[in-house]
């Protein structure tokens, strides 16, 4: 059996097989490993820096140098996907930008359509967040699947 | 646009993999590339021409037709 036929092709897993297995090089990867650690780092320190505020009893200049560390991870975060994008296979690159195109989309009409409601929505900024977020990674899979057609295909071919 | 990738690699026993890795992008972009589901950028497109000296036009075809293939001529 060769190295490409070693995991499935079809469904949401293959889909990810493909896109993670074949579709990355080794540097898409490192880069990939680098912001998803860094967007943890970020979320964590966001976590804690709102506990903080929220329960202890902080200092007046604590309380404003403390909400600097998810800032400062946040921008490093961005720093680490603006070079994910630059160094990015192009077929990934592409995907990306389509991806955030729908995502930022889809933020602004739900955004639009939540300020013209009669009433005020429960959570829009959360909302919001959602739906940009399940629009940015429904655009990944369907990019994915996209290239597991593509694979297949490709072995149908005999290569 | 249409190209004649598959048809130089296959001339060459050449595979998607080992072209990819010439080329520094996955196998993905060079299949989507065959498949013509992927139009390359200007350095891979040059690039691709470096591997197989050819020049660009002789791999790649825009499909530009009348009035736009005279003003690109």
């Amino acid at each position: 059996m060769s190295k490409q036929t070693q995991y499935p092709r079809t469904g949401f897993i293959g889909a990810m097989c493909v896109l993670k297995w074949e579709g990355m090089r080794e540097i898409d990867r490192a880069n990939e490993k680098r912001v998803n650690v860094l967007s943890v780092f970020w979320a964590l320190s966001l976590i804690g820096v709102s506990a903080a505020m929220a329960f202890l009893d902080l200092s007046r200049d604590l309380g404003f140098i403390l909400p600097l560390a998810p800032l400062t991870l946040g921008l490093l975060c961005l720093r680490a996907y603006l070079k994910l994008l630059r160094e990015m296979d192009e077929l990934l690159r592409q995907m990306q930008f389509e991806a955030m195109a729908v995502g930022f989309g889809t933020g602004l009409i739900v955004g639009m359509a939540i300020l013209s409601l009669p009433i005020p929505a429960p959570w829009p900024t959360v909302v919001i967040t959602v739906s940009m977020t399940l629009a940015y990674c429904g655009r990944i899979v369907l990019g994915a699947r996209e290239m597991a057609r593509n694979a297949r295909a490709m072995e149908e071919a005999g290569e | 646009m249409n190209n004649r990738l598959r048809v130089l690699r296959a001339e060459r026993k050449m595979s998607q993999a080992v072209l990819a890795e010439l080329l520094d992008v996955s196998r993905q972009t060079v299949n989507a590339i065959e498949l013509g589901k992927h139009d390359p950028s200007l350095l891979l497109a040059f690039k691709v021409s470096q591997v197989f000296g050819l020049p660009v036009e002789q791999i790649f075809d825009p499909g530009l037709h009348g009035e736009a293939k005279q003003a690109a001529e």
